[in-house]
């Protein structure tokens, strides 16, 4: 797919095309199959101009400061600004860290100029290498090879380069607050933030792909025989291979953490303890999938993750799944900790498995009925 | 040909990085704001005089370049595109909310006059604690008995108003012959409103005003305004055939060929959620999205909730008229 700023055509761009000046193929296929732009190449023939005469006035005296030249690194490392380009448009990206995954490349996030739409998850930068204020989004973040950087645009301060990476493990872990010079927090899934967040991890995708699909390719590689076609982690790596999602969206979009996508990419299910069946219904939901569709997965993941029963427990799990905060399950569960003995025969297993399916479509259903 | 050519593009980059803006740059930028303006594809009420004639055009090209373009919009520009389209596409974009934020800076301080009035007019408001300076009053819900003056942070504060989603707090119409957008009464109202019911505390005007700043940064520049000085009215009538035509056709400039087949599909065809993302293969997150920005812009444009549905009508009419949606 061609990433474009904007798929559909500027009223310039029409009126090139409608003059006949433009021989762009792709552009009036685009018009003869766009609502939008058909209407609009339509209404330029109509629209009268009441003053023809387009001779723009004389460029007036102006003084714009040139940006400061920095010249380009040999190293590649954290803080670094760098324009990156994909097919007819470019980002602006900060580099966070060095990947632990692939050779050559990099932790980087999206650095964006609206800072009207900042949250706590976003570092503002004001005093600005770019010459225009923008911010830092951390929750938009993903993984880039060395030789998507296309222009270095200079760095951050080293204060700005520490809080984007404290905010960076905030975001990851889930631990302690975020820096200060960020927005204002979200306190609802009305806010209107979240929804210019959704379309800026849409339009910013296409920036982790290259990368993802070394990740992927590598994975293969490494276990060839890994049986990838009917578990939820082959089900997960599959709708993540596809244009429609990245790891980072799907955490932001199901509002999860990281850590528990990864766990479920890997097959590693929490059999005993089945604190994670309220993120993994999440991802279902987000996914637009139904218990049905993934009922079958989900087993063969938890025949293949570790535990089994909690011996004189049954149903402990349900409440600690269910507790609306994870440390209250976490403190209950360290009490209980060492006083069970945990059953890993097979019958005891397949309870649990029953136990963790029932719980889970109990709790899609309940939902999908609200 | 009005969008430059590669060669051009590449010179303008050039010229740019040595402080200079190149002249065949410069007539592009010209011709975006000619055009847009002159095709009846800007509002009336953006225009800095009412109408968009020689000078308003004018007015406006000095305007977006010492505001906006020569402090670094030019180079926001140039480092998010690659070619003339994409430059056209961002720098249209860039025009339109230039002017949507300069006409809504000329309306900000009636913002916090118009909250007063509503807060005295209403009988859902009530003054709670009284005092010498209108700034200091805390006003709460008429229906409250018991509730004690707020003690949080304007931080808290800015976080619940956000929490309150979309709001089009400002609104503009091309058939307005006023140079200022209309604010909408039903919004303000549903707002403060709501942010007074979302908070359960009393609060002043201060408060209030810290929200207007942060919330609709864009659209508020001070609290240093007279509070004495009256309202505009914002009676406004319905549109006629014509106009909103014309309307639909500036509300279909802003908007994705996408979020259209959206709105067709959820309010023309009447599918839900999922079989509108069953038939565009998209999410179901992402119809729901495209939906909430196509009804935002309509809103935009729009004075009332019925004009709004008047526009969609006339929109999805254009868009899908002899077409197989």
């Amino acid at each position: 797919m061609k990433y474009k700023y904007e798929e559909c055509l500027s009223i310039l761009e029409l009126l090139d095309l409608s003059d006949g000046n433009s021989m762009d193929v792709g552009a009036r296929a685009h018009v003869e199959g766009c609502s939008r732009c058909s209407v609009l190449y339509k209404s330029l023939d109509l629209a009268s101009s009441d003053d023809d005469d387009i001779s723009s006035p004389p460029k007036p005296d102006l003084t714009i400061t040139p940006p400061l030249q920095s010249p380009t690194p040999d190293l590649i490392s954290g803080g670094q600004l760098w324009r990156v380009s994909i097919g007819g448009c470019a980002e602006v990206v900060a580099i966070v860290g060095i990947s632990r995954q692939l050779e050559r490349a990099f932790i980087a996030t999206v650095a964006s100029p609206e800072i009207e739409q900042a949250t706590d998850l976003d570092l503002i930068i004001h005093d600005s290498v770019l010459e225009y204020p923008f911010m830092l989004s951390a929750w938009n973040f993903g993984t880039m090879l060395g030789t998507q950087l296309d222009q270095f645009l200079g760095s951050l301060s080293s204060e700005d380069l520490d809080r984007l990476r404290e905010l960076h493990k905030h975001i990851i872990t889930g631990r302690g607050r975020p820096p200060t010079g960020v927005g204002v927090p979200v306190s609802s899934s009305q806010d209107p933030r979240l929804l210019w967040q959704n379309r800026e991890l849409e339009r910013t995708r296409p920036l982790w792909r290259e990368a993802n699909s070394r990740v992927a390719a590598l994975a293969d590689a490494e276990d060839p025989g890994k049986d990838r076609s009917s578990s939820l982690g082959s089900l997960l790596n599959l709708v993540l291979s596809s244009d429609e999602w990245e790891l980072n969206t799907l955490v932001e979009a199901a509002k999860i953490e990281s850590s528990h996508l990864q766990t479920f990419l890997d097959d590693r299910l929490d059999l005993t303890e089945q604190t994670d069946i309220e993120p993994l219904a999440k991802v279902i939901r987000v996914l637009g999938l139904t218990f049905q569709d993934v009922e079958s997965a989900i087993e063969t993941s938890l025949w293949k993750s570790e535990g089994g029963e909690l011996k004189g427990r049954r149903g402990f799990h349900k409440l600690a799944a269910r507790a609306s905060k994870p440390s209250v399950a976490r403190s209950d569960r360290d009490i209980y900790r060492g006083l069970e003995e945990l059953d890993k025969s097979d019958a005891a297993r397949k309870r649990s498995i029953a136990d963790y399916l029932g719980h889970l479509e109990e709790l899609l259903e309940t939902r999908q009925r609200n | 040909m009005r969008l430059l050519t590669q060669e051009q593009l590449d010179d303008a980059r050039r010229e740019l990085e040595n402080g200079r803006l190149s002249n065949p740059l410069w007539e592009f930028l010209y011709h975006i704001v000619f055009e847009l303006s002159h095709r009846k594809l800007l509002p009336r009420s953006l225009s800095p005089t009412g109408r968009w004639d020689r000078d308003a055009v004018d007015e406006v090209m000095q305007g977006w370049l010492t505001d906006q373009l020569v402090t670094g919009g030019l180079a926001k520009a140039f480092h998010r595109v690659e070619d003339a389209l994409g430059l056209s596409r961002f720098l249209e974009r860039s025009l339109r909310n230039w002017l949507i934020s300069a006409a809504r800076k000329r309306a900000a301080p009636r913002l916090l006059q118009r909250t007063r009035a509503l807060l005295r007019d209403s009988n859902e408001f009530t003054v709670v604690v009284s005092a010498t300076s209108p700034w200091s009053e805390w006003w709460g819900l008429a229906e409250w008995s018991d509730a004690s003056p707020y003690s949080g942070t304007d931080r808290d504060l800015v976080s619940q108003a956000y929490a309150l989603g979309d709001f089009s707090i400002l609104r503009y119409r091309s058939s307005s012959a006023r140079s200022d957008p209309i604010l909408s009464s039903e919004d303000l109202k549903l707002f403060v409103f709501g942010l007074f019911r979302s908070v359960g505390q009393l609060l002043t005007l201060r408060h209030l005003s810290a929200v207007f700043e942060h919330r609709f940064a864009f659209a508020y520049t001070s609290a240093d305004v007279s509070l004495d000085v009256l309202q505009e009215e914002t009676g406004v009538d319905q549109p006629d055939e014509l106009q909103a035509e014309e309307e639909a056709l500036r509300v279909l400039g802003s908007l994705t060929n996408r979020e259209v087949q959206i709105l067709a599909l959820r309010y023309d065809v009447g599918l839900t959620l999922e079989e509108a993302a069953a038939r565009l293969g998209i999410a179901k997150s992402t119809v729901h999205n495209g939906e909430r920005v196509a009804l935002q812009t309509i809103r935009e444009h729009s004075c009332n909730e019925r004009e709004a549905r008047i526009i969609m009508e006339k929109l999805l009419e254009m868009a899908f008229q002899g077409r197989d949606q």
